[in-house]
C-alpha cells in the first residue's frame, strides 16, 4: 500500500510539474496571447497522457489506475473541443497499443464524456472561478462513479477503498491544476492591462500637448473667417459658405475645450461649496434656456447643503445635465430638480420627462464621443462622471424610453466649520 | 499668419480690435507684428 501511494506521488508529480514549467515559461515570455500557445499546451497535455499512461498504479490482478483523466479535462476544457476528441483518440490509440482489451468499453465511456463536456464548456467560460471548480468537481466525482458502478458490477468490492483514495488524490491534483491555469490567466490579463494603461497614460499627456497645439490655428481661422464675414463685397452664397465653416470651427473648438478639461489632471484645490446657492443659480441661468423652450421648471432645494469641491466643476456638472435634460424634451415639458440631505450625503436628483433611454443607449452613457444628440461633444457626461468621482460621489442614472430620464447625485456632506 | 503682408497684418489687426474679435485672435496677431517689429506701427491713440 506504501509503495502505491509513493507511486500514486509519481503521478501527481508528472502531472503538475510540465503545468507548472508551462506556467512559468508563460509569464515570462507572454505565450498564452500568441496564437500557437493552443498547439503548444495542447503538445503538454498529450505528453503527460502518455506519462501517465505508462506507469499506471496497479492495485490488483491487472487492474490499473492512472491520471489520464486529468489531461484529458484540461484539453477539453482550456483548449477545446477538437483538442480534446484529438486527445482521447490519442489515448484510445495507446491503450491499443498497450494490449488493452476492453477498447471498446474505453470508446463508448469516452464518447459520452465528450458529449458531457461539449454542453459543460459553452458555459464554462463564464463562470466564475469557485463555480467552476465545482462543476469540474461535479463531472469528475460523476465520472469516477460510473467507473466504481462497473467495480461493483464486476464484483471488486474489496478495491473500493483503494481506488476512492486514488480518486481522491486526482481529484485534489486536477482541482491544484485548474487553480494553476486560472491563476496564470489572471496574472497575463493583469499584465496586459497594466500595458494597456501606462499606453492611455502616455496618449493622454502626449494629446493634451496636441490639442494645445491645434487651438492656435483654429483661433486664426476663426479670426480671419470673422474678418471676411464682415466683408460687403460678398455674395449671400459665400456667407453662407463663411457661416457654416464658422459654425464647425466652434463646434471643433468646442471639443478640444471639453478635452482639454478631460485630460487635464486635477490640481484645482477643494473648497467649502454651498450646493443650494449654485444649483440655485445655475437653474437661474438656465432660465431663458428653458423659457425659449417652454418648459416648467420645478425645484426643491433644501438650505445650507455643503460640500467639499471645486465651485466651476461642480456648476459645470449641474450645467450639462440641466442641459441634457432639457434637451431630452421638445417642449411643453417639466424639468424637476430636488436637492436635500439624506444619511450625511447630498442628493440632487435631475428629472425630466423627455425621450428617454432604451436600456441599450443607457449602457453606453458616458462614454467618450457617445451621443444622442446631433450637436454636442460627446464628452460633456464623461467629464461629469470624472468630475463626481473625483468629489468621491456617486451618480445613478434611470431612465425609460419615451417616459423620462432621472439623474441621481450623491455627494459626501461637508461637516466642516 | 507669416504670408501676410506687413500692411495686411496691421489692418487686420485692427479691423479685429474694431468688432471685437477674440482675444486668442489679437494675441496671436501681436505676436506675430512684435516678431516682425513693427509694434510702433499698432501704438495708436484711439
Amino acid at each position: 500500500m506504501l509503495e502505491n501511494i509513493g507511486h500514486i506521488l509519481y503521478h501527481v508529480l508528472i502531472v503538475i510539474f510540465p503545468i507548472l514549467v508551462f506556467y512559468f515559461l508563460a509569464i515570462l515570455k507572454n505565450i498564452y496571447s500568441s496564437k500557437s500557445h493552443r498547439g503548444k499546451l495542447l503538445g503538454m497535455v498529450i505528453i503527460i497522457l502518455l506519462l501517465t499512461m505508462s506507469f499506471p498504479v496497479s492495485y490488483a490482478n491487472g487492474f490499473v489506475y492512472d491520471f489520464r483523466l486529468i489531461p484529458i479535462i484540461v484539453a477539453f476544457m482550456y483548449i477545446g473541443m477538437v483538442p480534446g476528441i484529438i486527445t482521447v483518440i490519442i489515448m484510445l490509440i495507446y491503450l491499443n497499443f498497450l494490449d488493452e482489451l476492453n477498447l471498446l468499453v474505453f470508446f463508448i465511456n469516452y464518447s459520452i464524456i465528450t458529449v458531457i463536456f461539449y454542453y459543460l464548456r459553452k458555459k464554462f467560460k463564464l463562470l466564475s472561478l469557485k463555480k467552476k471548480l465545482l462543476s469540474i468537481s461535479g463531472v469528475y466525482w460523476l465520472i469516477t462513479l460510473t467507473r466504481s458502478i462497473t467495480m461493483i458490477k464486476r464484483e471488486q468490492l474489496d478495491y473500493i477503498l483503494t481506488v476512492f483514495i486514488f480518486s481522491l488524490i486526482t481529484w485534489f491534483t486536477l482541482m491544484l491544476v485548474f487553480l494553476l491555469i486560472e491563476n496564470l490567466k489572471q496574472q497575463l490579463f493583469l499584465q496586459r492591462e497594466l500595458k494597456r494603461s501606462e499606453k492611455l497614460n502616455v496618449i493622454s499627456q502626449l494629446a493634451a500637448s496636441v490639442a494645445h497645439e491645434v487651438r492656435n490655428p483654429m483661433t486664426t481661422i476663426n479670426g480671419f473667417l470673422q474678418l471676411i464675414k464682415r466683408d460687403e463685397n460678398i455674395t449671400d452664397t459665400q456667407r453662407n459658405y463663411i457661416e457654416i465653416s464658422l459654425g464647425e470651427l466652434t463646434r471643433a473648438q468646442d471639443i478640444i475645450n471639453d478635452y482639454l478639461s478631460l485630460a487635464r489632471p486635477n490640481n484645482s484645490s477643494f473648497q467649502v461649496v454651498n450646493i443650494s446657492e449654485e444649483l440655485t443659480k445655475t437653474i437661474e441661468l438656465m432660465t431663458s434656456y428653458t423659457n425659449f423652450q417652454n418648459i416648467e421648471v420645478v425645484s426643491r432645494i433644501e438650505d445650507n447643503l455643503y460640500i467639499n469641491g471645486n465651485t466651476d466643476e461642480v456648476k459645470q456638472v449641474f450645467i450639462n445635465i440641466l442641459k441634457n435634460g432639457i434637451e431630452a424634451m421638445e417642449s411643453n415639458g417639466i424639468l424637476e430638480i430636488h436637492a436635500y440631505e439624506a444619511n450625511k450625503k447630498v442628493v440632487i436628483k435631475i428629472a425630466d420627462n423627455g425621450e428617454g433611454m432604451t436600456k441599450s443607449q443607457l449602457s453606453r452613457i458616458g462614454t467618450p464621443f457617445y451621443s444622442t444628440k446631433e450637436k454636442g461633444t460627446g464628452i460633456g457626461l464623461t467629464i461629469s462622471f470624472q468630475i463626481i468621482e473625483q468629489l468621491k460621489g456617486k451618480i445613478n442614472i434611470k431612465s425609460e424610453y419615451g417616459m423620462g430620464t432621472t439623474f441621481i447625485i450623491e455627494l459626501p456632506f461637508y461637516e466642516g466649520k | 499668419m507669416r504670408k501676410l503682408s506687413d500692411d495686411l497684418l496691421v489692418e487686420s489687426y485692427f479691423k479685429a480690435k474694431e468688432l471685437n474679435l477674440s482675444k486668442d485672435f489679437i494675441r496671436l496677431i501681436e505676436t506675430e507684428l512684435h516678431r516682425r517689429s513693427l509694434a510702433h506701427k499698432i501704438k495708436v491713440s484711439s
